[in-house]
């Protein structure tokens, strides 16, 4: 503790000094800007409610039978559920059908989901229930989930080619494509799902939440590293 | 409820978090490991933004800690089964985590957070701000109470988390490693 603290508890400064080591190292710094996190808090202001209470919202209202509620939550929610289908392999037709099914499962299950406000974090557990399905029933076999094929580099999901309009885009996708398939997952969930929804991400992933946002720094530094290796953005 | 069109506001906000936010989530977690004390910081960006053109310059850093407090005060308030914040609890939350370290070490980190996470809010919110390095005028500003009284708000916190924590017997070793708040 600082020094102008009456010094009636000296033993206590050990532990806050080792608890603010560890806590420092648990939530590290991270020098680079975050614009995207600028990007989402201006984003959120502008609506009502934050994300999860919109959700909530809109879950309400479609089980008392508003279809423009429903629709909305689809319209809004589908770039999430259709990411965690991809970044579970699937092939592109695949991933439709599983995105159909989590949407019907929603439907069926409309009365039945505990926490309106945590719909995020039950889209994406019930996508990777599914798209695991999906990739079994294709493959005969089930979908490499240990820890040692997380960690291995991962090229089967990409953005169709002709979504790739320059070489900066292009770039920016290989090197993405050779960070382990951890990675690439906390990446595309943190950002789709954004900074409210760690717990769901850090459930969806068997994770500690603590780590999630530690990790996420660490392989975007890795991310950077491999651009810088190959020319930089 | 926009902020003004200014670029300025944006440019101002922007440099704002980048510069502080690493702070305010360490603040968020020591204030209440066991909550969701990422999603109170984020919250608390929004409500900053949505009011920014108001919000004293100098006074930005102590509103945001104002703000995320009260937010976690409200999450507290809502939780189904308010319970004791026990070390458990407190363990469970996964902030630190478990790693090659010994089980003693582990322990006696979760128990000190957790005799924080004990404290009553004023003081514990007053220990939590000088632990990450905010200035005395800053955290009268956060508890609405005169500068002279943030030293016995720390001093009162320190002897109640000390009684829990303080008198086990402790290696002698210096800390490992700085504060890295900056």
């Amino acid at each position: 503790m600082t020094q102008d603290t009456p010094d009636r508890h000296p033993d206590l400064d050990p532990h806050l000094s080792d608890l603010r080591a560890e806590l420092s190292e648990a939530i590290p710094d991270d020098p680079a800007e975050d614009d995207l996190g600028v990007a989402a808090i201006m984003a959120q202001a502008t609506t009502s409610r934050s994300a999860p209470e919109r959700h909530a919202a809109l879950l309400t209202a479609a089980r008392d039978g508003d279809r423009a509620a429903l629709d909305a939550l689809i319209t809004e929610l589908t770039p999430l559920v259709w990411h965690v289908a991809r970044g579970n392999g699937l092939d592109q037709p695949t991933a439709e059908d599983v995105v159909q099914t989590v949407w019907l499962s929603l439907l069926r299950h409309l009365d039945r989901i505990a926490q309106p406000r945590a719909l995020a974090g039950w889209l994406i557990v019930t996508t990777r229930r599914e798209a695991q399905r999906a990739w079994r029933e294709l493959n005969g076999r089930p979908a490499l989930s240990s820890d040692s094929a997380m960690d291995v580099a991962d090229t089967r999901w990409l953005p169709e080619t002709e979504a790739l309009r320059d070489d900066r885009d292009r770039r920016l996708w290989r090197a993405f494509s050779t960070l382990p398939r951890r990675c690439q997952e906390i990446l595309r969930l943190t950002v789709l799902a954004g900074r409210a929804e760690y717990r769901a991400v850090a459930e969806a992933l068997s994770m500690p939440r603590g780590s999630i946002g530690p990790t996420r720094g660490r392989c975007l530094a890795t991310l950077r590293t491999v651009l810088d290796r190959e020319g930089g953005v | 409820m926009t902020p003004g069109d200014s670029d300025d506001h944006a440019a101002s906000f922007s440099d704002f978090y980048h510069r502080e936010r690493t702070r305010l989530f360490r603040f968020a977690a020591v204030m209440s490991p066991h909550l969701d004390h990422e999603s109170a910081v984020q919250e608390a960006f929004v409500s900053a933004w949505r009011n920014w053109p108001a919000i004293n310059p100098r006074a930005r850093r102590a509103w945001l800690a104002k703000t995320t407090r009260n937010l976690l005060v409200d999450q507290s308030r809502r939780l189904e089964r308010p319970g004791e914040v026990t070390d458990e609890v407190i363990a469970r939350s996964h902030l630190l985590v478990q790693r090659h370290r010994e089980a003693e070490t582990w322990h006696e980190l979760n128990s000190t957070l957790a005799a924080i996470a004990r404290l009553p809010d004023q003081l514990r919110t007053a220990l939590v701000l000088r632990f990450w390095d905010f200035s005395d005028d800053e955290i009268a500003d956060v508890l609405g109470c005169r500068r002279d009284s943030v030293r016995r708000y720390v001093s009162e916190a320190r002897a109640r988390v000390s009684a829990e924590v303080g008198n086990v017997e402790r290696r002698a070793r210096a800390p490992r490693r700085g504060k890295g708040t900056e």
